[in-house]
């Protein structure tokens, strides 16, 4: 095999991780505040990939430009149904809370599918197609501006998260909160506020990775479900879960492993790559390649 | 067996309504309302192997999925390359399945993972056998299994009329129903329920607690590859995204949550309740209803967990507790099925 194919599809799986690493940064968010495994995470996604359609379609608007405004609206609404839904199940078991983001899930899946209908849809953006070619290897490696512009803006983000986390006032309340939340609350933190704004925020970055990534790929209902939600799982258990740094790192390895994978098996054994990692992890990691929470 | 007793009261019960349910189905002339009855009482079956580990367990089982697709491809494999009799892809759906959850508890619970990782994991294996099986040029790949049956044949399972399935697939649930209660009362039922409500304090009474959960996952495992067999059997057709669909998997979960998961008669309730309203829905609105129904189910599996934390049969549990209060002495209340 020649070797600038092999670079291509390297730096193809890099960029995927990228955007892989901003969806689990807030997977392991909410799960470091609020020990809660947010089986909804997904479908914010796919729901920012359909408001930057409508963005798209129905005011002209570029994705890139509009992000910000569905990363707002998302974490309103990520802070809603964490208030309405989670908050009071705090105390339940374990299984009611898993159950409430899963029931989230399914009617944030039945919503999408009424409102915009089960096929697939993309945001027709055609300079984000074009590619950006390299002479490398003796050979030309192409990427897609979409996803160039999706890698970095995810990477910038996530960086800004991980310095907001250690720097402002409300980073290490939910730094605290995540790693004793009574004794937060005796330090006079707001810990309801924390967690509200904490699945807001999580639920946010999950909408800004969708819009980031919605004129490279073609959305319907189920997209975030089938293509990340899984992967987001074994990135945050790869990287300790509730680890910000961590799902950062995770979710690189991933898109790489993914994009060796699929060279070695074939594409179709593409989704077996990183279920195998999340084996691997149990049996020989099973507390992830970081320990601790949020550093 | 005394109706007091609140685990005899749910048996009793339990029979009444498998029996009611065959009842309509047998005196029905539409092929239509046997279908509904038989896939209710597959999910039913499901959701009350799933509430041994679910319930009873405390565990986090949540792709319970996986096992019913084993048990389906076993059978689909098994009678169709080699002619097997479904009869004993039964059992043999049963053994596989059972020795997949024995694998599964062997990979989660020797580190002693949390939970989440648990739950996790279990939702992981569900779609790492879809891609498998996806990939599998002898299992069909995503074309899947056809059974083809043309005559009656009692020992290969093979029916023109859909009746002797639904009949089957309630003496399936019957089947696990008895199971759940003997399960209850048993050694096994006790060592549950101390493992559920305080692991530590059962370890320091020298409880194991990974036997203890090992035993409920192989249960709830082989006896949802057993009732997986069966549909492959009656649907005549399956294929990787429908029998490891995870939409189908929160399904047969929200029937156990809805009805109850700590009880023996909740699972059954839930679902009876459940796959009748999504064929109404079907039925009312045609093919636009699916998105719909999805928001109705996703919306009744939130309110379901907020405001019916122990579900339906929590209600039933109360009224059974007054109602015999009045007849029986203090002592045998105390006894009256106190697992909480």
């Amino acid at each position: 095999m020649e070797l600038d194919l092999i670079a291509q599809i390297l730096l193809l799986g890099l960029l995927q991780g990228g955007v892989y690493a901003l969806v689990a940064c807030g997977l392991t968010l909410i799960y470091g505040v609020m020990k809660i495994v947010n089986f909804a995470h997904a479908e914010f996604l796919t729901l920012g990939m359909y408001l930057a359609l409508v963005a798209f379609e129905q005011f002209g608007l570029n994705p890139y430009v509009v992000a910000p405004v569905i990363f707002g609206l998302v974490c309103v609404l990520g802070a809603a149904f964490q208030h309405i839904t989670i908050r009071p199940a705090l105390k339940h078991p374990q299984i009611n809370q898993m159950l409430i983001t899963i029931g989230i899930s399914t009617l944030l899946v039945g919503l999408i599918q009424l409102v915009w209908g089960p096929n697939n849809q993309v945001v027709r953006l055609p300079w984000a197609r074009n590619t950006l070619d390299i002479e490398m290897f003796g050979g030309e490696i192409s990427l897609s501006y979409a996803r160039l512009i999706a890698f970095g803006v995810a990477i910038a983000i996530a960086a800004v998260a991980w310095w907001a986390l250690r720097h402002t006032r409300m980073g290490m309340g939910m730094r605290a909160a995540s790693q004793n939340p009574f004794a937060a609350q005796l330090m006079g933190i707001d810990v309801s506020r924390i967690n509200l704004v904490t699945f807001g925020v999580g639920a946010g970055l999950a909408a800004l990775a969708g819009a980031l990534i919605s004129p490279a790929f073609f959305m319907n209902p189920t997209f975030g479900k089938e293509y990340f939600l899984l992967t987001a799982f074994v990135i945050v258990v790869l990287g300790t879960m509730g680890n910000f740094a961590g799902a950062l790192i995770g979710g690189l390895v991933i898109g790489i492993a993914e994009a060796i994978g699929g060279l070695l098996l074939g594409p179709a054994m593409r989704p077996m790559v990183s279920l195998s990692v999340f084996v691997i992890v149990l049996l020989f990691l099973p507390r992830g390649i970081f320990k601790g929470r949020l550093t | 067996m005394k109706l007091s007793n609140w685990l005899d009261w749910q048996l009793v019960a339990g029979c009444i309504v498998i029996l009611v349910a065959a009842g309509i189905g047998v005196s029905s002339p539409s092929e239509y309302v046997v279908q509904v009855i038989t896939l209710g009482a597959l999910y039913a079956a499901v959701a009350t192997a799933w509430s041994i580990a679910g319930g009873m367990g405390g565990l986090l089982l949540l792709g319970i999925i996986s096992f019913f697709g084993v048990g389906a491809y076993v059978n689909g494999i098994l009678f169709t390359k080699y002619g097997i009799s479904p009869w004993i892809n039964l059992m043999l759906g049963f053994l596989v399945a059972a020795a997949l959850g024995r694998l599964i508890a062997a990979l989660t619970l020797r580190f002693g993972l949390s939970e989440d990782y648990f739950a996790m994991f279990t939702v992981g294996i569900s779609q790492v056998l879809k891609h498998l099986l996806l990939n599998w040029e002898y299992a069909g790949q995503a074309t899947g299994i056809y059974i083809t049956i043309i005559q009656d044949d009692f020992w290969m399972m093979s029916f023109v009329s859909r009746k002797p399935y639904l009949l089957i697939g309630l003496a399936l649930l019957l089947g696990i129903v008895v199971i759940t209660y003997l399960i209850q009362r048993s050694e096994l039922g006790y060592r549950l329920a101390a493992v559920r409500l305080n692991n530590q304090a059962a370890e320091a009474l020298g409880i194991d607690s990974v036997r203890t959960k090992t035993h409920a996952i192989v249960l709830s495992a082989g006896l949802s590859g057993m009732v997986g067999a069966f549909y492959s059997q009656f649907s005549t057709f399956i294929d990787p995204a429908q029998v490891f669909s995870l939409a189908t998997n929160f399904e047969m979960l929200l029937g156990a949550v809805l009805g109850g998961r700590l009880t023996i008669i909740g699972p059954l309730l839930g679902s009876a309740a459940l796959k009748p309203i999504q064929d109404v829905m079907r039925g009312l609105m045609g093919g636009g209803a699916d998105a719909l129904y999805l928001v109705f189910y996703g919306g009744l599996l939130v309110a379901s967990c907020l405001l019916l934390p122990k579900g339906i049969a929590q209600y039933i549990q109360n009224w059974h507790k007054r109602h015999y209060a009045k007849s029986a002495p203090a002592e045998k209340q105390a006894l009256a099925g106190e697992i909480k």
